[in-house]
């Protein structure tokens, strides 16, 4: 899975949001260490949708928005079930690591 | 901007990264500038002096910066005109030449981008405004509302509005321009209550319509061409 997908389904375990705050999720999270930009983020949301791993919905947003609504997207089942699975796969790789560093 | 020229002219490579790194070392705040990826998403490099210089002054007396950033939309366009000449509706139509018509096209469009980036930059280092911030402690303008946003902005993003509003379907998919561009029209909201020169937003916001024109005709070609098209 690439990583901007893992990024996407990792800041919507958290509910439902749209683009912009998918980004700053995804950048407060990590601490500064992932990103990611427009060019990234929206081809890749509709990525995941295309492959039923989320669903969206648009939804009327405030003023400054010019009059476009906001598009919301959630984790669908499978969704949820690839996060699950890039959850072990990162335990996998990283779970012996204490916070005292390696053995 | 001499100093600053001077200082990444006599930096290796001359790059805006250690532009970048300068204003940060004399207390500026660079926090925007690394959104852009610099060197690396745009791929940016080998910048000549002169040449930014040339173009802050080109920026800086245009009213409103917009103008001149919406030649390089209308330059953009153009080069997606020639990219969807292709005849990539049928995947073994696609020959080895229209990969490398689209990838020069693309390498064309980033360096479109990476102009507006360099203006961006540019107007960062000189605005009056960039220097002079509102008071971190005073009151907040309300931008969820879109009511309270200092009196210059509204008209300037009205103003933005329409260009993208011209766009024709076939250059900016209606759903795309829905929702990114309604995302970068929020994200500039709240920059604008925080004290955004305008015409830094200005220009913000065009290279956002030009990600999103990028961004339909990418996911055209994805949709005709499937797992064939190139990272």
């Amino acid at each position: 899975m690439k990583q901007s997908h893992q990024l996407i389904l990792a800041a919507l375990i958290r509910g439902q949001s749209f683009g912009l705050e998918i980004a700053e999720r995804v950048k407060s999270s990590s601490n500064g260490r992932h990103e990611l930009g427009q060019a990234t983020l929206y081809p890749a949301l509709r990525e995941l949708e295309a492959g039923g791993l989320l669903h969206s919905w648009e939804e009327q947003a405030p003023g400054i928005r010019g009059g476009r609504p906001r598009r919301y997207y959630s984790l669908t089942a499978l969704g949820s079930a690839a996060a699950m699975e890039e959850r072990e796969a990162a335990l996998g790789l990283w779970g012996l690591l204490l916070p005292g560093g390696a053995r | 901007m001499t100093r600053i020229a001077n200082h990444v002219r006599s930096a290796s490579g001359g790059r805006e990264q250690e532009l970048a790194e300068h204003l940060a070392s004399i207390g500026r705040d660079v926090s925007w500038l690394r959104e852009f990826n610099w060197s690396h998403d745009l791929g940016i490099a080998h910048i000549g002096i002169a040449d930014l210089e040339e173009r802050l002054v080109e920026h800086l007396s245009s009213e409103p910066a917009a103008a001149e950033a919406l030649g390089l939309l209308r330059e953009m366009v153009e080069e997606m005109g020639r990219l969807r000449a292709l005849d990539v509706g049928d995947a073994d139509s696609v020959s080895d030449e229209a990969w490398a018509a689209m990838a020069a096209a693309k390498g064309r469009l980033h360096a479109i981008l990476a102009d507006i980036v360099r203006a961006c930059g540019a107007l960062a280092v000189d605005s009056p405004l960039g220097r002079s911030r509102p008071d971190p402690d005073g009151p907040v303008a309300d931008t969820h509302e879109g009511t309270s946003i200092d009196s210059r902005i509204g008209p300037l993003l009205r103003r933005m509005d329409a260009i993208v509003a011209a766009l024709p379907a076939s250059v900016l998919e209606p759903s795309v321009g829905r929702e990114e561009l309604g995302d970068a029209l929020e994200r500039l909201g709240s920059l604008a209550a925080a004290g955004a020169d305008p015409r830094l937003l200005a220009l913000l916001f065009l290279r956002s319509v030009l990600l999103a024109v990028w961004n339909t005709q990418r996911m055209r070609l994805k949709r005709a061409l499937g797992s064939r098209l190139p990272p």
